[in-house]
């Protein structure tokens, strides 16, 4: 593999720890940085997912509702279709979240559903608690925010080649 | 010893837990008792957004930044209500390059919403699955064209105002920047497939099984003399209303309602409700349509349809569609960069005001300026705040149609009825726990 590895970068950044994930890829180190093609999406759009070569893995970061505050949660993304299927195999609804925008583990599993595949790559999420427009990050936040860039980090790192940086 | 008859009073309860508003969260009640319903109601209990403040006193090119955060899928349509509204009051006049970009601009948006809505969110009713995930797996083809579909029009909306979401170009008096005649016509292949599959989308969609529903709806949108309505015309109704697009408040109002966090839109001559977006639009102005659209809307054999059952919408999207693509081929082969994409202009105090289309109807500004260039005052009215009350009056009528039927699949009827509004609230109708509760 040659190219950067995307990294998808949801949230908002003006609606208090819904800004973590644009607050953490800031603090990526320059060489990360240099592997990383940073990509801030807002929601995650499946066509971006679809773009994507197939089996080409990608870093999606995100805040995670549910969570404590400042917990950093990392999963597969085969992880999370595995759970958006299993909910809707159950009958369970979605969290919401926006009209016209389908959860994040939804897109997934459109993705995985139109490519017979789950989409290759890793989840890095951090617990928030406050999503107000014009709110700060939270102290929690605040204080896991280097060990949510290092999650990210080491995501791009496992999704690339060896890194010698 | 007497015998005392007691009556049985059969009434049902049917509750929907989270619909959301206009980009947010709301809620149905429905009550009927011996057949009758005695109670509808879109309950809206999303957290009030204050839009309308944030923009207080601040300048109009801070507006049109601010208002197209108010929805992540229409941002064109509040972006132009408001850039419209401001150079009407400011008596400016654009290029008329920057004019035809802003149609162009129009047509990527309406094409990501319809394209969105038909496929991902509205059509697995219609196909008999929960979700689009669902209809993935059997229909790839479909699914995969209409992200394809969806993509054409998030790249114009892109290449015109500099990002597929929330665009930044659209300033008072044009265009921060206009592009270049290559850039447009790099889209013209991806434009012309997705024209052919809106195609024969309208022939998919006329396909479908449509609900029995029947009423006659008063229907309001722009209407033009030369063109489909998007960002010009006048606001017309199918009984008369015909009204500068400036002056919606001349015949309608907004009233607050009681378990709604949304304004609801009424009109002031008492008549009731009123159906905005494309199912109006079709109605009122079908013989502006893109000639290939009237055409697919003439095959479709269902132009009366659309006006008559909420549930084929579906169709009049379609045609939209269709109609979006076509015309934006036709500005693209036509399109000339304006000589001056950004025209000065002078604020002078006063009243701004203007209607436009968004994909889901007509969206309403009015802003007070006052001498230093600072907004005083605002008011925005979204199509679905508009489109509520008939919701409501909709539901009335479907709830007859669905008494009769399994608990499943009143809740399929219901839901489907409600997301033929493309109400900004699909989503969440889409995972509604709806109950019912016997007497």
């Amino acid at each position: 593999m040659t190219g950067q590895i995307p990294v998808f970068v949801c949230g908002e950044p003006a609606r208090g720890d819904d800004a973590a994930a644009f607050a953490a890829v800031g603090l990526l180190p320059p060489a990360v940085r240099a592997r990383a093609s940073i990509v801030p999406v807002g929601g995650l759009d499946v066509l971006l997912l679809l773009d994507l070569p197939p089996g080409e893995p990608c870093v999606v970061v995100d805040a995670v509702a549910g969570l404590p505050p400042g917990e950093i949660w990392v999963r597969p993304l085969a992880a999370l279709v595995d759970r958006a299927q299993a909910l809707t195999g159950a009958g369970r609804a979605p969290e919401p979240r926006s009209s016209h925008e389908l959860p994040l583990d939804q897109v997934l599993a459109l993705a995985a559903a139109l490519r017979d595949a789950p989409p290759a790559g890793t989840f890095v999420g951090i617990g928030g608690s406050c999503w107000e427009a014009g709110a700060p990050l939270s102290a929690p936040v605040v204080v896991a925010l280097p060990a949510f860039a290092a999650a990210i980090a080491a995501a791009v790192d496992a999704a690339g080649e060896p890194y010698f940086g | 010893m007497s015998t005392a008859t007691k009556k049985v009073v059969d009434e049902r309860l049917y509750e929907v837990g989270e619909l959301t508003r206009v980009e947010g969260e709301g809620s149905l009640r429905l009550r009927v008792r011996d057949g009758e319903v005695v109670e509808a109601r879109l309950g809206i209990f999303e957290t009030p957004r204050y839009f309308e403040q944030l923009v207080v006193g601040r300048t109009p090119d801070d507006v049109i930044d601010i208002v197209a955060r108010i929805c992540g899928i229409c941002p064109v349509a509040y972006q132009m209500s408001a850039s419209h509204a401001f150079e009407d009051l400011f008596g400016v006049r654009i290029d008329p390059s920057s004019r035809a970009l802003r149609r162009l601009f129009y047509c990527g948006e309406w094409i990501e919403s319809h394209a969105l809505h038909i496929y991902l969110l509205h059509a697995p009713d219609f196909l008999g699955y929960p979700s689009a995930i669902h209809m993935a797996a059997d229909h790839r083809p479909l699914v995969e064209q209409a992200l394809r579909m969806k993509k054409a029009g998030n790249q114009l909306v892109k290449s015109l105002g500099g990002r597929p979401i929330h665009p930044v170009s659209v300033r008072v008096g044009g265009w921060s920047r206009a592009p270049r005649a290559g850039e447009l016509k790099e889209q013209r292949a991806a434009l012309a497939e997705g024209l052919a599959f809106a195609r024969e989308t309208v022939k998919i969609v006329s396909g479908f099984t449509m609900p029995a529903f029947a009423r006659e709806p008063r229907v309001v949108s722009l209407r033009h003399a030369a063109e489909y309505p998007f960002n010009d015309g006048r606001i017309v109704s199918s009984d008369g209303i015909d009204l500068a697009p400036s002056a919606w408040r001349d015949a309608f109002t907004e009233v607050q309602v009681e378990g709604s966090n949304a304004l609801h839109a009424r009109s002031l001559d008492g008549k009731g409700p009123y159906l905005v977006g494309p199912a109006a639009r079709v109605t009122l102005a079908a013989e502006q349509l893109h000639p290939l659209a009237r055409e697919a809307l003439a095959a479709s054999g269902h132009a009366d349809l659309v006006r008559t059952n909420m549930y084929a919408s579906i169709v009049a999207r379609a045609v939209e569609l269709v109609h979006a693509f076509a015309e934006a081929i036709d500005l693209i082969d036509a399109y000339r960069p304006p000589a001056e994409p950004l025209v000065a202009w002078q604020s002078r105090p006063g009243v701004a005001a203007w209607a436009t289309e968004a994909p889901r109807g007509l969206l309403f500004h009015r802003y007070e300026v006052d001498e230093a260039g600072r907004i005083r005052h605002a008011q925005i009215v979204p199509p679905t705040s508009q489109n509520q009350a008939a919701i409501e009056a909709d539901l009335v009528v479907a709830a007859k149609e669905v008494l009769d039927l399994p608990h499943e699949a009143a809740t399929h009827r219901l839901e489907q009825m409600i997301r033929s509004y493309d109400p900004c609230i699909s989503c969440a109708t889409h995972f509604l726990d709806l109950s019912i509760e016997d007497a």
